[in-house]
């Protein structure tokens, strides 16, 4: 695995996954299926030619649920982990470039978040009513906004590592000459933070956003898993699972699917973060 | 000493408070209204006894006014009834807390001498097939989703092999002693393995880098047994950046408690939050969501003082603010 | 070489807090790294901190952009108080002062094109069009010696020599009355030193620049000051012209100096060391911070603090010393 190639097999693998999800519609159109089309005389159908690995408890072809909920997982994961990081980023850059009380508050902030019971809060959060929040009942209650929903919860979740190492960066490049020739000649913080700073701690963002996208995958699996995050009928590998325990008994291959999936992409999203740092930190190779 | 452990408890509280204020409003945005619940539930109650009862227990009020009363309130021990219970909340959290300290600290325990022991070894016997495997196993570890992690051995242990129960822990005091360790073993099983990956990583790490370090390469030289040098010199300034990860992990920690609990049907303060969450059971969810924060900030706190003690040398409140 | 200083520092004083803690539970402990350090710049002239690592010479030079808050006095610029300055109104001073410094490479910022580093002062003070300022950029660079063609390449694609070069373009671009420069060919070869000192000059004498050139090579302060500031532990301890500083020294420590240089003028790379070590900047003697290495101290040298004066009939030079030559 020492090889650049079998540095990236993990990239590859993922790249894979997300270009089979893509090409759910085709499959779907192939062999005349709807992934939401409920049909209650194939429950629990064994795996045949027109359903290749059978179907779920409502009939519903799983190879097709499978593809659709890795759509909505993947995305769901990216979109997150991007808001995770322009957080965690901004968060980060303000504490390490402003130092003082403001570095202090920000990490204590950053820690204590670390430090609680972060699922029991998200779970509170998953089951906030939105039309208490003003948002109008067409909107909260249509189909997507539990994608949204899930989205911004999870992205609150997951900032916190990228907001410590940001700030560990920041507080190197702050001292680096470049960065005071910028102050020196009269730039803004702004300006400083963000055309001088920021492009120079990218590849450590760039690390810590490929372990958060797995990090994401994993808050949302749970939520959704149990009731809270995406909604059925829109289907994601963690709802998949919602009614794993009671099938468990009949149907074993209900349960495996989903979950072996999310290992496999979670496992290479921390295996592709893990090869980044240590080709990016000669310190840490081999590690 | 004295002073770290009053400025890290003042701090707690800080959290404590703050955490009780945004999860108090949270609580307010969760669907359904207790009185709207009354009144669906009781149909001789009209809108208009609605208004009156709504006055009455003030949720006509600023937000920031109820929640000053129920800090009040709950200053003097008095957290309000559970809804779904009819019971007081204080009454119902006692034993949960109880049952959830025991799966955490015996999964804890377990998960620190697997995952200690397994990065300890590997350390020790870098890149031998052993080595590899602990790697693997750790990386699989820390992305198997717990949830997942816990369907998995109830299939095969209680579905395939049949030889432990795949939940209810079964409440009464004429239950035995060891059909509660029964109940217990696939519960610790799960949260331990979900965590023991987590600390192998960081204990490897660790001990490979303090084992790379000039000290170390010193007592070498000067002839110390190789023994001597792992226990002595190596394993005690590798646990300092353990101890502090594994602090920081406390959260997870209970996280990882709070699906377990519910994937067994065991009746901790996890299943407590989830289940008075789905049930709208708000004075409940509230009190219980704040002894799980109090908990972690316990076990955080428990940390940093072990920390201390293995480096007296490093001011105590440096080593956080330096991280 | 008229009236007014263009640059007059008053005072200054650096303090870094060693920090403990985050709740201050120990009382941190000082680096006093600029210690009560007052000197003019007139306008068209180049003045010389010359002194061994660690004598605060740098922190000088930071303080004077306001890279740094003093402690305490005061840096005026043009009769401007820096350290009084809100945002815009230093914005607005520092247009006029260039900074040069030591680590070519580490100065220019790697994730942009030469042509970007060059005209980024243009930019922050928002002067012409971006055609204008890509125009700027290339006479700069022409006037430096690097090739209109590398213009859209990285820092990393340059000799330190030319990065240097390049540094010293973007010190120019918003034509500046005075240049900062730290070290600014120490960590250049010595054929390559000659040549950017040699730009340096030329750009001097072209555009009627101001230099505060901070060196710890007597060699290199000789060719290129019209007076010379000597610093030690944070104070300056000699200050005159050049010729009269480096041909008849008057403080020890700067005969010391020059005695460890072969040559006056000849040999490049000539580092001002001496025997004996330069105290800590967290724990300073008492008195005169250089009477533990002073060949001529005496009882008073422990106890009082010399002030920077002129020690009778020898010229304009100013020393800190009990006893002078």
């Amino acid at each position: 695995m020492r090889s650049r190639a079998g540095r990236l097999l993990p990239g590859g693998v993922l790249v894979l996954l997300a270009a089979l999800a893509l090409c759910a519609p085709i499959y779907e159109a192939a062999w005349g299926i709807d992934p939401n089309g409920v049909d209650l005389s194939q429950r629990y159908g064994q795996p045949s030619f027109t359903h290749p690995l059978g179907t779920d408890e409502l009939g519903r072809d799983l190879v097709a649920r499978l593809l659709r909920g890795g759509r909505v997982s993947l995305s769901v994961g990216l979109v997150a982990a991007l808001m995770a990081t322009a957080i965690g980023t901004v968060i980060g850059l303000l504490a390490g470039y402003f130092g003082g009380k403001l570095d202090a508050f920000l990490m204590r902030l950053t820690d204590s978040v670390i430090a609680l019971p972060l699922l029991p809060l998200l779970i509170v959060l998953a089951a906030v009513d939105l039309t208490k929040l003003g948002v109008p009942a067409a909107i909260a209650q249509s189909e997507d906004v539990s994608l949204y929903r899930i989205v911004i919860i999870t992205g609150l979740a997951s900032w916190t590592t990228v907001a410590r190492l940001v700030r560990g960066e920041t507080l190197a490049l702050r001292e680096r000459e470049f960065v005071l020739a910028a102050i020196g000649q009269g730039a803004g913080s702004l300006r400083v933070m963000f055309v001088h700073i920021f492009p120079n701690a990218l590849t450590p963002i760039i690390v810590a956003a490929t372990l958060s996208v797995g990090n994401v995958i994993l808050f949302e699996s749970v939520l959704s898993f149990l009731g809270l995050g995406i909604q059925p009928p829109i289907a994601s590998w963690g709802n998949m699972l919602t009614h794993a325990q009671e099938t468990i008994w009949s149907a074993p291959a209900l349960a495996i699917y989903p979950g072996v999936l999310i290992l496999i992409v979670v496992a290479n999203c921390n295996l592709l973060g893990d090869r980044l740092r240590d080709s990016l930190d000669p310190r840490s190779a081999g590690r | 000493m004295t002073r770290f452990a009053v400025t890290r408890a003042i701090e707690g509280l800080i959290v404590l408070l703050l955490m009780s204020f945004v999860v108090y409003g949270l609580i307010g945005l969760m669907p359904g209204d207790p009185i709207d619940l009354m009144i669906a539930s009781n149909p001789k109650l009209t809108t208009a006894d609605g208004q009156r009862l709504r006055a009455l227990y003030g949720l006509d009020r600023p937000i920031l006014e109820r929640y000053l009363n129920w800090l009040t309130a709950a200053v003097q021990g008095d957290f309000g009834y559970s809804r779904a219970f009819a019971r007081p909340v204080l009454e119902l959290v006692g034993p949960r807390l109880v049952n959830t300290l025991v799966l955490l600290i015996t999964a804890l325990a377990v998960a620190l001498i697997v995952g200690l022991g397994a990065g300890l070894y590997a350390a020790l016997h870098p890149r031998s097939w052993i080595d590899d495997l602990i790697g693997y196993l750790s990386f699989i570890s820390i992305s198997t989703p717990t949830f997942w992690l816990a369907l998995l051995l109830i299939m095969l242990f209680a579905v395939v092999l049949g030889v432990l129960p795949a939940s209810g822990m079964p409440v009464g005091a004429d239950t035995g002693l060891a059909e509660r360790l029964r109940h217990l073993i696939l519960p610790v099983a799960t949260l331990s393995l979900a965590s023991a990956g987590g600390y192998t990583r960081y204990m490897r790490a660790a001990m490979i880098e303090t084992l790379g370090q000039d000290f170390i390469r010193t007592a070498r030289s000067k002839g110390a047994s190789e023994m001597r040098i792992v226990l002595r010199h190596g394993l005690r300034n590798a646990l300092i950046p353990v101890i502090t990860v594994i602090a920081l992990d406390f959260g997870a920690l209970f996280s990882g408690a709070l699906i377990t609990e519910t994937m067994f049907a065991y009746p901790g303060m996890g299943k407590a939050i989830y289940d008075a969450i789905m049930a709208n059971d708000f004075n409940l969810a509230l009190v219980t969501l704040l002894f799980a924060t109090l908990t972690t900030l316990a076990g955080n706190f428990a940390a940093d003082l072990g920390y201390a003690w293995l480096d007296p040398r490093i001011s105590l409140a440096a080593g956080r603010a330096g991280t | 070489m008229n009236g007014a200083p263009l640059l007059s520092v008053e005072g200054l004083v650096k303090h870094f807090p060693v920090q403990r803690s985050l709740f201050r539970l120990g009382r941190g402990t000082v680096v006093r790294a600029v210690d009560g350090v007052s000197f003019e710049l007139r306008a068209g002239e180049t003045l010389a901190l010359v002194g061994e690592t660690g004598c605060g010479k740098t922190t000088v030079a930071r303080a004077a952009a306001m890279l740094h808050r003093p402690t305490a006095g005061r840096v005026r610029f043009r009769g401007q108080d820096m350290t009084r300055l809100r945002r815009r109104g230093l914005k607005a001073a520092r247009r006029h002062i260039g900074l040069i410094f030591q680590d070519p490479l580490s100065s220019l910022n790697p994730r942009l094109s030469v042509a970007r580093i060059i005209a980024e002062p243009l930019v922050i003070h928002g002067i012409g069009s971006s055609r204008d300022r890509r125009e700027r950029a290339l006479e700069l660079a022409a006037a430096v010696g690097i090739a209109i063609g590398d213009l859209d390449r990285h820092p990393h694609a340059f000799s330190g020599g030319q990065c240097q070069r390049i540094a010293i373009a973007r010190a120019l671009a918003c034509d500046p009355a005075l240049v900062i420069a730290d070290e600014p060919v120490s960590s250049l070869d010595a054929s390559i030193q000659s040549q950017v000192l040699n730009l340096m000059i030329d750009m001097k004498e072209r555009r009627g620049l101001s230099y505060l050139f901070i060196t710890h090579d007597i060699g290199v302060a000789d060719a290129i000051a019209d007076r010379v500031a000597v610093m030690y532990a944070g104070r300056i301890v000699e200050f005159g012209g050049r010729d009269e500083v480096f041909h008849h020294p008057v403080h020890p420590y700067t005969r010391a100096l020059l005695d460890a240089v072969p040559q006056l003028g000849g040999g490049r790379g000539t580092a001002v060391s001496e025997p004996g070590e330069p105290p800590s900047a967290t724990s300073l003697p008492s008195g005169c911070p250089y009477h533990p290495r002073c060949p001529k101290a005496q009882a008073l040298c422990k106890e009082a603090i010399p002030e920077l004066t002129s020690p009778g009939a020898k010229g304009a030079t100013l020393a800190a010393c009990h006893f002078p030559d």
